[in-house]
């Protein structure tokens, strides 16, 4: 039997039916940082982040059989996954918007004064901030491709559409993000 | 693969594009926290199941298969292929009339209906089917859930939720009934939750307890592979209240016990019901009592010689300091010596007298003797004096007197046992028997037994399993220890109803009671969830009576409980009734 970390996400979701505990922390492992922090990104708080990352792996272990490697591989499935728990969430009454979330509780960076310190956290809060006010199709694409580092191929699977729909979110997002941070910015925004 | 020659910004905007990223990368997202993992981890044991058990399911799976298709198929051939027909073109709805508390069925024919995704109960399915799917696929973990919140309904995060085998021991009033350590404890997550997952069915006590808040308690039974909801609504104590305690002379009484009290403490229907606070005077017969329940206690001053007293409706505002003083009447004390017929003192003998009122009247045991501290009266005192085991004894007590040695006859114990089956004969294994307010499981053969020792000559058998019709046999106990042998047959589901239950203003209820009525037959059903939901698959099919009880967090009383009755509910065999709405009426 292949060692756990050489594994394949088949062969692991494959022995998470069958109930070897060891093979569902390997394949936990191997996803759960990225889907959290899309999550905490596109939601703004942690503990929401933490729920829907949660009901996202549960989704997962419930329904195995949706999940159908020629289509693609297990990270992209994750990825929709979560990204349609998140809309349900944000769909809610009352769902707060990430800009209006809890002020983070980051470790600082103990090496920086006291000055920098708070110029750092003060930026954070402003693209956290900006981020959040965002139209979520164009946050969604945002993150997939800054943070996330996905391509514009994988973030079309990913929100199912095509890849000039994508470029034209990323473009309007990357302008309206320049607009909002234009104070922190050396160059001015385009123009609309 | 990153598309960069899609990807490439124009050369004009790439600087911008680099100051723009710059920018980005100043929100850090947290690392992934490893509670997650935790949670995820119970998930897992939830959902899939322990290895061993996987193991063991397999090893089950693989020599029961051909068994049970091969009874499976009998059984619906029998039963004239009632499975997957759609059932749902027969669907009831509520005729209202909000001036009445009463309200008749109305049937309508629907068809094409939409499916409930949220609850078990979908038609679509006759509930046979479904109930015996449930049964199988969750029996191997129990779960204990709920949210804590407060009076308002805000969620309380951090409220510590713990699970004790036992309660307190209140048999000595003289002492604070402490809680036994925690055999589990939990705190909420940030929306008030907390879920426990437990490998054995449980019957415990729960306590939730919050800083700022008075500590609440109640019983739990977990015994089916349903999921067993318990909210708490925690109610805040910031008022202190302080008083002394004085003989009828008007000398302090120091060491005299002080119990505090929420609303008429009566024990809901699975329910829960504030901790009592106690506290005990010093030698000047003072007390202070912090974190007292704001908004009203009841309480009660109990000393070894004296009389008890209870003061109802106290004000107690948020942080406020309350007097409360108490004058006792000195008691007459009556002492007996309790021995069983080989001599032995017996551990907690209890005790009462004729014409007393068994509330004001203390009773303790010190050193192998029971002392029972009655209301003063000239002459002798009749009074009952028993133990678990034992079959009680009246005797004629002496106030003042030496202590009265009273020997009890042990009672002779009664053997039930029994076999529980199915229509077709299969044993029922892991099926809890209620029998006089204990309980026994069957075991792989669907065997049981109980000894017991009580003076009743019969009892109550009952046995509630989802997916079958509740049993109800009363079984007279032969004399002697002679072994009464039951046969039990369960019947399987035959209909069901499922739906929601609001209040006047349209909210979900989130506690209440079902009483199903017919002539000669009763089922009681409680309910508890955040949205109101409920669903009964476990009754005979007929017309019923409906009556729904509200069960309002907090006191029970006439203007907290409302109480709507529904004339005409149908259990048709073979059908689910689905999305049933029952709303109260508006109060007047």
């Amino acid at each position: 039997m292949r060692a756990l970390d050489e594994a394949t996400d088949e062969d692991l979701l494959r022995r998470t039916h069958e109930g070897d505990p060891a093979a569902f922390h390997q394949l936990y492992q191997r996803h759960v940082d990225t889907i959290f922090r899309f999550a905490y990104r596109m939601l703004g708080s942690q503990e929401n982040a933490e729920d829907v990352t949660h009901e996202c792996f549960l989704a997962l272990i419930r329904n195995p059989g949706k999940f159908d490697p020629r289509r693609g591989a297990l990270r992209t499935y994750l990825y929709i996954a979560v990204r349609n728990l998140i809309a349900k969430r944000l769909r809610r009454p009352g769902a707060e918007s990430p800009a209006e979330c809890e002020m983070e509780n980051l470790p600082e960076d103990v090496d920086k004064g006291p000055l920098p310190r708070l110029l750092a956290r003060e930026l954070s809060s402003k693209v956290r901030g900006a981020i959040g006010m965002m139209p979520p199709l164009q946050r969604e694409v945002l993150v997939l491709s800054e943070y996330e580092e996905q391509s514009l191929t994988q973030i079309a699977a990913i929100v199912g559409t095509d890849v000039g729909t994508v470029k034209s979110r990323l473009h309007r997002a990357r302008a309206w993000l320049r607009r909002e941070m234009a104070p922190y910015m050396s160059r001015a925004p385009e123009k609309r | 693969m990153r598309d960069k020659e899609n990807n490439a910004p124009e050369p004009a905007d790439m600087a911008a594009d680099r100051e723009l990223k710059e920018l980005l990368a100043n929100w850090q997202a947290p690392p992934t926290p490893g509670s997650l993992l935790k949670r995820m981890d119970s998930s897992f044991r939830h959902e899939i199941g322990r290895p061993d058990l996987r193991t063991r399911k397999h090893l089950y799976w693989s020599l029961g298969l051909a068994a049970v298709a091969a009874i499976g198929t009998l059984i619906w051939l029998a039963a004239g292929r009632p499975g997957l027909r759609p059932a749902n073109l027969d669907r009831h709805l509520i005729a209202i009339s909000p001036d009445s508390g009463k309200r008749e069925l109305g049937m309508q024919e629907r068809s094409n209906a939409p499916r409930s995704t949220t609850n078990p109960a979908t038609p679509g399915y006759v509930p046979m089917r479904q109930t015996r799917l449930r049964n199988t696929r969750t029996a191997s973990s129990y779960l204990l859930t709920g949210v804590v919140r407060s009076e308002q309904g805000a969620p309380l995060p951090g409220a510590v939720v713990a699970i004790h085998q036992s309660g307190p021991d209140y048999s000595d009033p003289f002492m604070a009934p402490e809680w036994p350590p925690p055999a589990m404890s939990q705190s909420c997550d940030s929306q008030g939750r907390y879920t426990f997952v437990l490998e054995a069915p449980l019957h415990a006590f729960v306590t939730v307890r919050k800083p700022g808040f008075a500590a609440n308690h109640g019983q739990i039974d977990i015994r089916g592979p349903e999921p067993v909801v318990k909210n708490h609504r925690l109610r805040p104590a910031t008022a202190s209240i302080e008083g002394y305690v004085y003989d009828n002379q008007g000398d302090p009484i120091p060491g005299a016990m002080i119990g505090i009290n929420v609303g008429t403490h009566v024990a809901l229907v699975r329910g829960s019901w504030i901790s009592p606070i106690p506290a005990k005077t010093n030698a000047l017969g003072y007390y202070r009592v912090a974190d007292v329940p704001d908004g009203g206690v009841s309480m009660n001053a109990a000393s070894s010689n004296h009389i008890k007293e209870y003061r109802d409706n106290i004000d107690t505002r948020p942080g406020e300091l309350s007097r409360v003083d108490f004058h006792l009447k000195k008691a007459q004390l009556l002492s007996f010596l309790v021995r069983n017929a080989g001599g032995d003192t017996l551990a907690k003998p209890s005790g009462y007298c004729k014409g007393m009122d068994r509330q004001s009247m203390i009773s303790y045991v010190r050193q192998g003797f029971l002392i029972l501290g009655v209301e003063p009266r000239p002459g002798r005192f009749e009074c009952t004096i028993s133990a678990e085991g034992y079959k009680a004894k009246s005797v004629t007590a002496n106030p003042e007197s030496q202590p009265l040695e009273v020997v009890l006859d042990e009672l002779e114990p009664h053997v039930i046992s029994g076999r529980v089956i199915t229509e077709s004969g299969e044993p029922l294994p892991a099926t809890v028997v209620e029998i006089y307010n204990l309980t026994a499981e069957t075991d792989s053969d669907g065997r049981f037994s109980k000894i017991l020792k009580i003076e009743e000559q019969s009892v109550q058998v009952r046995i509630i399993k989802p997916g079958y019709i509740e049993y109800k046999e009363t079984a007279s106990l032969s004399s002697g220890p002679a072994a009464k042998e039951l046969e039990i047959c369960l019947k399987q589901s035959e209909g069901g109803l499922y739906g929601r239950v609001l209040d006047a203003e349209g909210r979900p209820l989130e506690r209440f009671l079902m009483v199903f009525k017919q002539t000669g037959l009763i089922f009681f059903r409680d309910f508890e969830s955040e949205d109101g939901q409920f669903s009964v698959t476990d009754l005979p099919a007929g017309t019923y009576d409906l009556f729904i009880q509200s069960v309002p967090f907090g006191p029970l009383n006439s203007a907290t409980v409302r109480n709507l009755q529904v004339k005409g509910v149908e259990i048709r065999k073979g059908y689910m009734y689905g999305e049933l709405l029952f709303q109260f009426p508006p109060s007047k």
